[in-house]
């Protein structure tokens, strides 16, 4: 099985996406396998997708294995729901995971119908708030991002959570942040607690008088 | 790693550049260095330097930063900054609302679906 990913992942590539949602059962040898992947893929700069459906029986392994310090981790719902359900991506805070969220959240947004407009918003606003997270909430050894979307009435909800505990304040330049984030969404919460900052951020899926 | 690519062309004092792709924390100071590179070791003395941000699919606040940056350097240099933004694109929405009013439109460039900006300098405004 390591030999025949080898294989798949060989050539020009940028993401690796391991799609677990038909694995009903992952033990320790398995998580060594992907372990070892990501570690592989990171020496060429590519980045490792791991998915995971929120009903799997292996989401909580996957979870307590700390393998979304060293790859993106994305849980998302069932796709045979008519629905689109929400996507949540745990990824190592590092400059380089802001492109996979970006990536997961074109795919879902253009899944739940959202406009160029809505789209550019969304991603603006939580790429600031995972920016900030990157750079501000932990020291140097390092924390995860968690990014969570659903649809939620008329809005897309996008929650940005981390664990860390941020030096100061972004200011000066890196201020712009949250004005973007304010000018992108209808409604911005930031809530800087003892054990992390969540940052929820509401988005109308349907632009008013449109 | 996020990609861009930074197109550099110049015609006299006259610098082009293409941005394409995305500018985020992870290659924002890669970007950086290019722009910079394309701007000086010029033969010529460049009196106008012009960033096209057409094909930008992806900017936030790292990459209007760099923006600004330039424009304070240019404006130092005494070299007139344009930026080329369609409208409804990301790049030119962030550009509105950091209120920059150290630039200014050309109304006459609307028609082309497209702003350009100018810091004031002594030589060009």
């Amino acid at each position: 099985m390591e030999e025949q990913i080898r294989a798949a992942v060989s050539g020009q590539r940028t993401v690796v996406s391991v799609d677990l949602a038909d694995v009903s059962y992952i033990d320790s040898t398995g998580k060594r396998l992907l372990f070892d992947l990501a570690l592989l893929l990171q020496e060429s700069h590519i980045v490792l997708e791991v998915i995971v459906p929120f009903d799997s029986p292996i989401r909580r392994l996957i979870e307590l294995s700390g393998l979304q310090s060293i790859a993106a981790v994305i849980l998302v719902h069932r796709a045979e729901s008519s629905r689109v359900g929400p996507v949540e991506l745990v990824l190592p805070a590092q400059p380089w995971a802001l492109k996979n969220i970006r990536h997961t959240l074109r795919r879902w947004l253009s899944g739940v119908g959202a406009s160029p407009r809505v789209v550019d918003d969304v991603l603006i606003a939580v790429g600031e708030a995972c920016t900030n997270v990157v750079d501000h909430a932990y020291g140097t050894e390092g924390g995860t991002v968690n990014v969570h979307v659903e649809f939620q009435g008329p809005d897309v909800v996008a929650t940005i959570a981390d664990t860390g505990q941020w030096g100061k304040p972004a200011v000066g330049n890196r201020g712009r942040g949250t004005l973007f984030m304010r000018h992108c969404s209808d409604d911005l919460r930031i809530d800087h607690g003892p054990t992390g900052t969540t940052v929820v951020i509401r988005r109308h899926l349907i632009e008013e008088g449109t | 790693m996020t990609i861009a690519t930074v197109e550099a062309s110049a015609d006299h004092g006259a610098v082009c550049i293409r941005l394409c792709g995305e500018i985020d924390l992870g290659n924002v100071s890669t970007v950086e260095e290019q722009i910079y590179a394309a701007v000086s070791g010029r033969p010529i003395v460049v009196l106008v330097v012009s960033v096209d941000l057409t094909n930008l699919t992806y900017i936030d606040s790292v990459g209007t930063r760099l923006l600004f940056d330039l424009a304070s350097h240019l404006r130092r240099l005494r070299i007139a900054l344009k930026l080329i933004a369609p409208f409804e694109s990301p790049a030119r929405r962030l550009i509105q609302f950091s209120g920059l009013d150290f630039l200014h439109a050309n109304r006459r460039c609307r028609k082309r679906r497209h702003w350009y900006y100018h810091s004031y300098t002594a030589g060009l405004k």
